[in-house]
């Protein structure tokens, strides 16, 4: 038996105190001359065995409860070893212990953090619980796997190895999954007495929805929950949780924005510094000030010589949380982007084409825009050249076939952007371009409108193409104007793909801009013209802006995705093609481990299994002719874990309600095993009410005129 | 005729003599009193008739029936006679116990000064006997003043103290007390039982009529004490620590059955018991049995009936 607050058992010498009490009054008696001793002496000689039995038991009741409540403060507990517990409360134990080895165990208080309490704490109870029982580990990043099963405990050198082997990770946990494979091992365990120790930080992310229901299966199952505490009260953490280039492309030798997003979780403003690398170089920058529990941005410019990939990192200056210190990102620098324009009325007198000022556009500018321009006949006639962006200015909707393949090549990433025009015959376009909401127009078309209108609103549309209107100043917008405009209808099924950017001001003018995504592509139509035959908008800088950006988000996107988070199951996506023995490694180390490889739809996806750890990796394959191949690859710390905020305990057991739930903290646990004991003060503290309500019954029947 | 002293009670003697206390059997005293004597003699109520013998005294010759009859008769008178009254007081150290401030043997001398101020008023002859261990001290009969002041001097200056062995002293002062007396013993009786029994039944064949005042404090028979005490035997010093609160109903049980048997055996030879509680009055315990006592008649049913 131990006991956790031990400090308390100098009380049990209260526990003399009716002794000494009775022994006192004893001596405190007065003195009555008597005459009918004869009878006294009778009588008390009659009872004096009763009289005796009485008065020791009342001792006894006395000195037990006093005894019983000084062990409950001092929180006695037995062994599970012991044969006391045995014969008290049962029997053998399976018994599975969680690491929580999420990425905010990595906070430190003073020189260890808290996961390294937990792997303390776990090996204390690994020593202590008995051979008999079964124990399985896991961790939380990976429910899925068990690290260590042994039933019974036999080998616990194997276990305390296995304990040491953990290494914390920069995954998230969810202990909706975490429980539930918990509760599957301990279905398949011998004993039947079950019971979860999890050595966790107890930070609220991670406890969500699905706990609940996990904890009714739980408390079914007739198990319980030992929670050891290793986490920190209080916290002082700035967290990278994101970093992303603020264009969708960055060129060679074009300088492109960084935007780092940083949150401050402590209690005071932080005004970090840090080291953004680009590739090879590095520099030193200063980040905006942040305000305590704030998040803010910072912007850093930079400039990448040479197309292909390139790994971009900010790491701060070390706090208590290193892992979330650090992020990356890896940049896709394309050297040109190819532009189809497709005029659908050619002129030979400059801006008089239906094409000529998006021609402009793409002219002006630092960005490599490879413009293409073809007429709609030369494009019909021809062979498609593959572009990452069409642009189909007064255009006759082109027939099925055509419009089948232009379907295909924009559900594989092209992007196309439609602007209206005399030759835009609305009952072709829904025949060829809508096709009853199959096809690639958002909506159909359901009529051409002369009657003038004036003014743009722009809806607060995510990630919409046009956003950069948005940014223009009301009274930019307010004077665009067209005469002729494409009246659009209502979609023939609801399509959530289907949205409206942009409308035309006044009452039922309709929409101006709407786009949808079409497998990896998008579509944008205009429903005015790119020319001055409909609208003088083309005129206007603000079309230029617009176009110009509209051009960039809608071009076809790296199909690569090559900025990851830490996790279990880590899948990246490449361009279709062979990727034979592809291979992962993280950068500086020598070992990789293979990835598998396979074809989905227009992709080949390569599945990398689980990956914990953050940092830069390399993923590399064998293409088709033999040669090998690789793109850098950035997996980050899960942004998700960087939240510090702490669920309480009776958020906790509320959450966890009916699952019988016991908390310690890892210093509680310190001072004795508490998963592999059994608290007992719930026990003394019912013993000493009873013996108190008895002691009171047994004083009034004492205490009665004896007979 | 009243003798102030430590134990005299105006009032009880006042009640006393309103009740009084005639013999219930003809007495046979040495003075002419207001009780019937057993022998016919000289007093002035006239009995009966016998008829002459010779030596008879010629002067109890009743002329007056001769002259009628011619037949020699003597006329033949009651002679009335006073009462002899024993006053047995036991003065055992058990007497001594005041529960309330007054001792058992204050009360129990009280009675006995009632009772001889009482018997002298009606020209009876008492007695006073004290004893303990041993017979302590003994007045003998008379009818004065005198004797009611000796009465009152001798209980003043006593003082209860010694064991008691009331019940083998009885046995022996029995034989000291004349016959045809009555026999009042004031006393606890806190002796062996068969002690009692003996001393009870040789007076009983001895005397015509026995009185047993049976003194006892109130907590002798309650024990009503709280908290853990030491008691200590007055007589023989033996000592017992109890808590009187576990016992007390046992106690007073055993008190109880003391009591009823003290009371059968006085029944059962015939005498009269009187239960003196220490905190009734004898203006009501004493004198109610008095009263009692003076409308009753028969030797053997009066002892139960009236005690």
């Amino acid at each position: 038996m131990s006991f956790f607050a031990a400090g308390a058992l100098w009380m049990l010498g209260l526990g003399s105190v009716p002794i000494i009490i009775h022994l006192l009054n004893r001596r405190r008696f007065r003195v009555v001359e008597w005459a009918p001793m004869r009878f006294l002496r009778q009588v008390a000689e009659l009872h004096r065995r009763r009289l005796r039995l009485e008065e020791i038991l009342l001792l006894l009741i006395r000195t037990a409860f006093i005894l019983a409540v000084a062990f409950a403060v001092a929180r006695p507990a037995v062994s599970r070893e012991s044969k006391f517990f045995n014969i008290t409360f049962g029997a053998r134990v399976s018994r599975i212990l969680i690491i929580d080895d999420s990425l905010s165990m990595g906070y430190r208080v003073g020189i260890q953090s808290a996961f390294d309490r937990a792997r303390a704490a776990a090996a204390r109870l690994v020593e202590q619980i008995p051979d008999d029982d079964a124990l399985a580990i896991m961790t939380t990043a990976d429910p899925s796997r068990l690290r260590f099963s042994s039933a019974p405990l036999r080998d616990k050198s194997g276990a305390l190895n296995v304990i040491k082997s953990v290494e914390i990770t920069d995954a998230a946990c969810s202990l909706t999954s975490v429980l539930d494979a918990a509760r599957r091992h301990l279905a398949a365990s011998p004993f039947p007495a079950k019971e979860i120790v999890m050595i966790t930080d107890l930070r609220r992310q991670g406890w969500d929805h699905g706990v609940p229901e996990k904890a009714v299966e739980l408390a079914g199952d007739g198990a319980k929950l030992t929670i050891i505490d290793t986490g920190a009260d209080r916290f002082d953490d700035v967290a990278i949780v994101n970093i992303e280039t603020a264009a969708p492309w960055t060129f060679p030798g074009v300088p492109t924005e960084i935007v780092a997003t940083l949150r401050n979780s402590g209690a005071s403003a932080a005004e970090p510094s840090g080291e953004l690398r680009v590739g090879t170089s590095a520099r030193t920058v200063t980040l905006t000030k942040i305000e305590p529990g704030e998040t803010a941005q910072s912007r850093f410019r930079i400039t990448i010589d040479s197309p292909g990939h390139a790994a971009v990192s900010l790491k701060l200056t070390n706090d208590a949380l290193p892992a979330d210190d650090v992020r990356w990102v890896s940049v896709a620098v394309r050297e040109k982007v190819e532009v189809l324009l497709v005029d659908g009325e050619p002129s030979n007198v400059k801006f008089d084409g239906a094409s000529d000022f998006a021609r402009l556009a793409l002219g002006i500018g630092a960005v490599p825009f490879r413009v293409t321009v073809m007429s709609e006949n030369e494009w019909l006639s021809q062979a498609q050249p593959d572009a990452d962006l069409t642009v189909l200015c007064n255009v006759s909707p082109p027939p099925r076939d055509r419009a089948l393949e232009l379907e295909k090549r924009v559900r594989a990433g092209m992007g196309i952007l439609l602007f209206a025009g005399d030759h835009f015959d609305p009952a072709a376009a829904n025949e060829s371009l809508y096709r009853g909401g199959q096809g690639l127009l958002p909506f159909p078309v359901d009529a051409i409108r002369e009657d003038p209108a004036k003014g743009l609103t722009i809806a607060d549309a995510e990630d919409s193409p046009v956003i950069v209107l948005k940014q223009l100043s009301p009274a930019a917008l307010a004077n665009i104007t067209t005469r002729k405009r494409l009246q659009l209808g209502k979609p023939a099924a609801p399509d959530a793909r289907a949205r409206v950017l942009a409308t035309w001001d006044g009452e039922e003018a309709g929409a101006a801009i709407v786009d949808r995504t079409f497998g990896f592509g998008r579509v944008l139509l205009w429903t005015t013209g790119a020319d001055r035959t409909w609208s003088d908008w083309p005129i206007d800088p603000t079309w230029l802006l617009m176009f110009r950006d509209a051009c960039l988000r809608c071009a076809r996107a790296p199909v690569e995705s090559l900025t990851s988070e830490a996790g279990p199951s880590l899948k990246l996506q490449f361009a279709k093609g062979i990727m034979a023995d592809a291979r992962l490694s993280r950068s500086g180390e020598s070992q990789s481990a293979a990835v598998e490889a396979r074809d989905v739809e227009n992709a080949t996806e390569l599945n990398a299994g689980s990956v914990f750890r953050a940092g830069q990796y390399e993923v590399s394959w064998r293409d088709a002719g033999g040669a090998r191949a690789s793109r850098p690859l950035a997996v980050n710390p899960a942004v998700a874990e960087m939240r510090l905020d702490r669920i309480d305990e009776p958020a906790l057991r509320e959450l966890l309600r009916p699952l019988p739930v016991q908390v310690f903290t890892d210093q509680q646990f310190g001072s004795d095993a508490a998963a592999s004991t059994r608290e007992l003060w719930h026990m003394l503290i019912a013993l000493g009410a009873f013996l108190f309500m008895f002691e009171c019954a047994f004083m009034v029947w004492h205490g009665r005129d004896g007979s | 005729m009243f003798i102030s002293s430590k134990y005299s009670d105006p009032d009880l003697i006042g009640r006393l003599r309103t009740a009084g206390f005639a013999a219930r059997w003809v007495a046979q005293g040495n003075l002419v009193g207001h009780n019937k004597s057993p022998y016919v003699g000289h007093s002035a109520e006239f009995a009966d008739f016998r008829p002459y013998s010779p030596g008879d005294d010629l002067r109890r010759l009743d002329w007056r029936v001769f002259a009628r009859t011619g037949r020699y008769l003597l006329r033949r008178y009651e002679e009335e006679s006073n009462l002899r009254a024993a006053l047995v007081l036991d003065t055992s150290a058990s007497m001594r116990y005041a529960g309330n401030g007054k001792s058992k043997f204050d009360h129990a001398a009280t009675a006995i000064t009632g009772l001889a101020t009482l018997f002298a008023e009606q020209r009876d002859a008492s007695a006073l006997i004290m004893i303990d261990v041993v017979r302590k001290a003994f007045l003998p009969f008379s009818a004065t003043e005198a004797q009611l002041r000796r009465v009152v001097d001798l209980l003043e200056k006593s003082k209860p103290e010694r064991e008691t062995g009331i019940g083998k002293v009885l046995q022996r002062v029995a034989e000291e007390i004349p016959r045809r007396s009555v026999v009042i013993i004031a006393s606890d009786f806190l002796d062996e039982d068969a002690d009692l029994r003996l001393a009870f039944q040789r007076l009983s064949k001895r005397f015509d009529e026995i009185l047993l005042l049976h003194v006892l404090d109130r907590d002798e028979l309650e024990l009503p004490q709280d908290g853990l005490i030491k008691f200590r035997d007055l007589e023989v010093g033996g000592e017992l620590l109890v808590e009187p609160r576990q016992i007390r109903r046992a106690y007073q049980k055993a008190m109880q059955q003391f009591c009823e048997n003290t009371r059968k055996l006085a029944s059962e030879v015939s005498a009269h018991y009187v239960l003196l509680r220490s905190d009734v009055p004898l203006s009501t315990s004493l004198v109610e049995y008095l009263h009692r006592r003076s409308v009753s008649k028969g030797r053997g049913a009066s002892a139960k009936s009236i005690s």
